[in-house]
């Protein structure tokens, strides 16, 4: 049987052999979600793993490597899927990869993973993969749960009448491994491809397939009808899609009639195989009494916010420590450079620049780091589906998806690991449009902000008995960020164009128990994956504005500087303050400064000065570099960035005319501007590469920023 | 061995209803879809003609159905529900 180009063994091999070994070999994991896949892959692999994207795609593609007999092998965990005909960019990616289209080509074995107590329903995919003409090899997942619940299953009869080797494992125990481990070594010496095609064409389909051998002439039968279903696709190579529109335009042809037949048919073949097929067991399980309270209409959604709630609550208590703790670390090596370095640019640039930067990302890895514990607890637990079913019809009325939920919920804390989670969104406008929102939703880097001008904007006094009128104020924010997301996807919903129909079909799992291996490895890599990707960014952009507040045209910064040392001279300052009257003299006169005062005409209206302006496009790296800028533009010291002191000082700060620059007005204001405005450039950055353009990082910025101007511009006006 | 899928109209009784109009616990034995791309869906994930199917409940704005089928639990829209065609059982 012809093969598809194999990875590691054909000349059309791109991929550069590796250094260890001879050639490497390449394994994917194929399975139906909710099958394991996901716990055998970290078992295999435990930390030698790596996350990135397919080629084009914006879905994850986990690789990692393993030893199998003496096979050195690249292991690439697939999404999981229910068919090769796929319905959704996650599915469609399964396919390309199977059938080679990427750089990588097609893998060189298939290690299908199915859950043994489901195999009436997880043995259609195996058909399929078993058609390609690639080694496959079948490991059935969670055997102990069979075993406990008295069923026997015949490894052997299933392997004679599939004719694949079949493997009995527990990837949550660890039961079966080894003699996995060694099964797939000698599949992938002796390269015994599945006897027979299981599926039996139609003479219709034989024809289609026949029609294809020329362009695809090294393909099995089957992966030539699944060119001709599904190759309108730009990675599948020109001569192959030429010669398959050419194939197709026939009027026998009809797509959904073929697929089902096809379904059908390979149901009807290896059901009969499978003595306890079929079953239906009406009794109650403990997932269902859980889902009486869980899924239920009333207690559901308060259980939903209630561990909303906790999730909360839990980033901010138990990433306190951690975060001051890295920040008093940067500070000391910060010192530390200062120090050992000469004063001047190159000791500047360290700490400021690059330093600065640094910090800025690895002060959120607290916050990132316990957001994906526990939404990793939640969906490995499967407690996700069920939010997902509960919240389902609700995101529609908002052009949003149930899966949405989980995306908005993960921007409280970070947009970025929301953007990320959207891929499981199979409806491109309802992925768009959540992509578009999340970063509306109110994330950590807005609390520092918020916590110095709330208490400008409103006094620190109880109310209604019991109320810190200040945290009521802290809810209001929250509740109108999620308003004002959910508004602006509404807005999106009839705006955008869709011509793909939405659907949602969701397996909702069976409760249990989280492996702790896979929660923690997901914590790893994803958070790694924040530092090492949105990081370079940060850095950059760090640097960038170093230069702008440390330059300015000509010599006018050196002009503001000998201007500033007589003033101080006059003014008779102590020596800390006269330091930071010539910093704030240098500020002025620098680029970003330059910047301010050009802007001022453009925020006057939102009751902003040159100063605030400074802020404000210093903020457009990050947010949380507002409270540092203000810090050195009132010459506070950089070093003190203690919160009642900057309070103190920004309550002393005077407009040319004798007025208070920070009044509630103002306050209220700029706390809505940060609500709303798009300034954080890492997630500019992440909605570009899931996105695949600039066009929706430029539609964000505008419909936000506009929007944050609007909403400043009239709480400025009304109330001052 | 090739079996095509019965068409909703030959193959369902008088008595064929959607999945949408379930009651609450009440069950069928599915018979046919009235629609082909949902078709592919349903079968994909192993929903076939002689899959029992129960409404277990229904979320909150009474749009997203929780059906239990074959022992195995499963969300879908109104409208996916209405693509599955049942007969009663009882």
């Amino acid at each position: 049987m012809p093969a598809a180009p194999s990875r590691g063994l054909t000349s059309s091999n791109t991929l550069p052999p590796r250094k260890s070994g001879p050639t490497t070999t390449n394994l994917a994991l194929v399975g139906n979600p909710n099958c394991g896949k996901s716990t055998l892959f970290n078992v295999l692999t435990g930390l030698r793993q790596r996350t990135g994207n397919f080629p084009g795609v914006t879905v994850e593609r986990k690789t990692g490597t393993a030893v199998f007999g003496n096979h050195l092998v690249e292991l690439v965990d697939l999404p999981g899927t229910y068919s090769l005909h796929p319905s959704s960019l996650d599915e469609r990616v399964v396919l390309d990869d199977l059938l080679g289209f990427y750089p990588t080509g097609a893998p060189d074995a298939i290690v299908y993973v199915a859950d043994a107590n489901k195999l009436d329903k997880h043995l259609l995919l195996l058909t399929q993969v078993m058609d390609l003409g690639i080694p496959v090899l079948l490991a059935l997942n969670f055997v102990d749960e069979l075993q406990k619940s008295g069923e026997a299953l015949d490894f052997n009869d299933l392997s004679k009448s599939l004719g694949v080797t079949v493997v009995g494992i527990s990837a949550r125990t660890g039961e079966g491994i080894k003699q996995l481990r060694e099964q797939v070594g000698i599949l992938l010496t002796d390269k015994s491809l599945p006897k027979q095609n299981f599926y039996a064409f139609s003479a219709d389909e034989k024809q289609m397939s026949e029609h294809l051998a020329t362009s695809m002439p090294r393909y099995a039968p089957y992966a030539r009808l699944l060119v001709a279903h599904h190759g309108d696709d730009p990675l599948v190579p020109a001569g192959i899609r030429i010669a398959r529109a050419a194939a197709i335009d026939v009027p026998e042809f009809d797509t959904m009639r073929w697929q089902v037949r096809e379904t059908m048919q390979r149901f009807d073949r290896f059901l009969p195989t499978l003595r306890a097929a079929r079953k239906t067991d009406d009794t109650e399980t403990v997932s269902d009494k859980i889902d009486r309270i869980v899924t239920h209409p009333v207690a559901g959604p308060v259980i939903f916010i209630s561990v909303l709630f906790v999730v909360f609550q839990a980033i901010f208590t138990w990433s306190s420590w951690p975060t001051e703790m890295i920040e008093t670390l940067f500070a000391l090596l910060g010192d530390g450079v200062r120090e050992v370095l000469p004063e001047g640019y190159v000791a500047d640039f360290l700490v400021d620049g690059i330093l600065a930067g640094l910090g800025g990302i690895v002060v959120f890895v607290p916050q990132i780091a316990i957001l994906f514990f526990l939404l990793t607890l939640l969906e490995e637990a499967g407690y996700m589906a069920r939010a997902v079913y509960l919240f389902d019809r609700l995101m529609q009325r908002f052009g949003l998806n149930g899966r949405s939920l989980v995306a908005l919920t993960s921007s409280g804390a970070c947009a970025i690991p929301a953007i990320m989670s959207t891929r499981t969104i199979s409806n491109p406008k309802e992925r768009l449009i959540t992509i578009l929102v999340s970063p509306l939703i109110s994330c950590s880097a807005r609390i520092p902000v918020y916590a110095i001008l709330i208490g400008f904007a409103v006094p620190s006094i109880t109310v209604w008995g019991i109320f810190n009128a200040q945290a009521l104020a802290f809810m209001g924010i929250y509740f109108i960020s999620i308003l004002a997301a959910l508004v602006s996807a509404l807005v999106f919903k009839y705006v955008l164009k869709s011509t793909e129909q939405s659907y949602l079909m969701i397996e909702l799992p069976q409760y249990r128990i989280p492996v702790w291996r896979n929660v923690f490895i997901n914590v790893w890599t994803k958070t790694k994956a924040f530092v090492f990707g949105a990081g370079k960014i940060i850095i950059g952009i760090s640097m960038v504005l170093w230069f702008l507040a440390s330059f300015g045209p000509g010599d006018s910064m050196a002009n503001a500087e000998t201007n500033a040392a007589k003033a101080q001279q006059t003014l008779q300052l102590s020596e800390e303050a006269a330091a930071d009257y010539v910093a704030n003299s240098r500020l002025e006169a620098s680029y970003a400064g330059r910047i301010g005062k050009a802007i001022e005409p453009v925020i006057e209206p939102l009751g902003y000065d040159w100063k605030i302006g400074i802020a404000l496009v210093t903020s457009f790296a990050a947010r949380e570099v507002f409270v540092g800028t203000i810090a050195t533009l009132y010459a506070i010291g950089s070093a003190d960035e203690n919160e009642a002191l900057i309070t103190e000082r920004l309550s002393e700060a005077r407009r040319p005319d004798g007025t208070r620059v920070y009044t509630m007005a103002t306050a209220v204001s700029l706390i809505l501007f940060y609500l709303f405005a798009m300034q954080c450039m890492s997630t500019l950055a992440v909605t570009k590469r899931e996105t695949g353009t600039w066009k929706w990082p430029i539609v964000q910025t505008v419909y936000m920023t506009g929007l944050a101007y609007l909403a400043a511009f009239t709480a400025y006006q009304l109330l001052s | 061995m090739e079996t095509e899928l019965p068409k909703p109209q030959d193959s369902c009784a008088a008595i064929e209803i959607s999945a949408l109009e379930l009651v609450k616990r009440e069950k069928g034995i599915v018979c046919g879809f009235a629609d082909d791309c949902f078709a592919r869906k349903y079968l994909s994930m192993g929903i076939l003609p002689g899959s029992q199917v129960e409404l277990v409940r229904k979320a909150p704005v009474g749009q997203t159905c929780y059906f239990k089928i074959d022992g195995r639990s499963l969300a879908v829209r109104k409208k996916e529900a209405a693509c599955l065609l049942l007969h009663r059982v009882d």
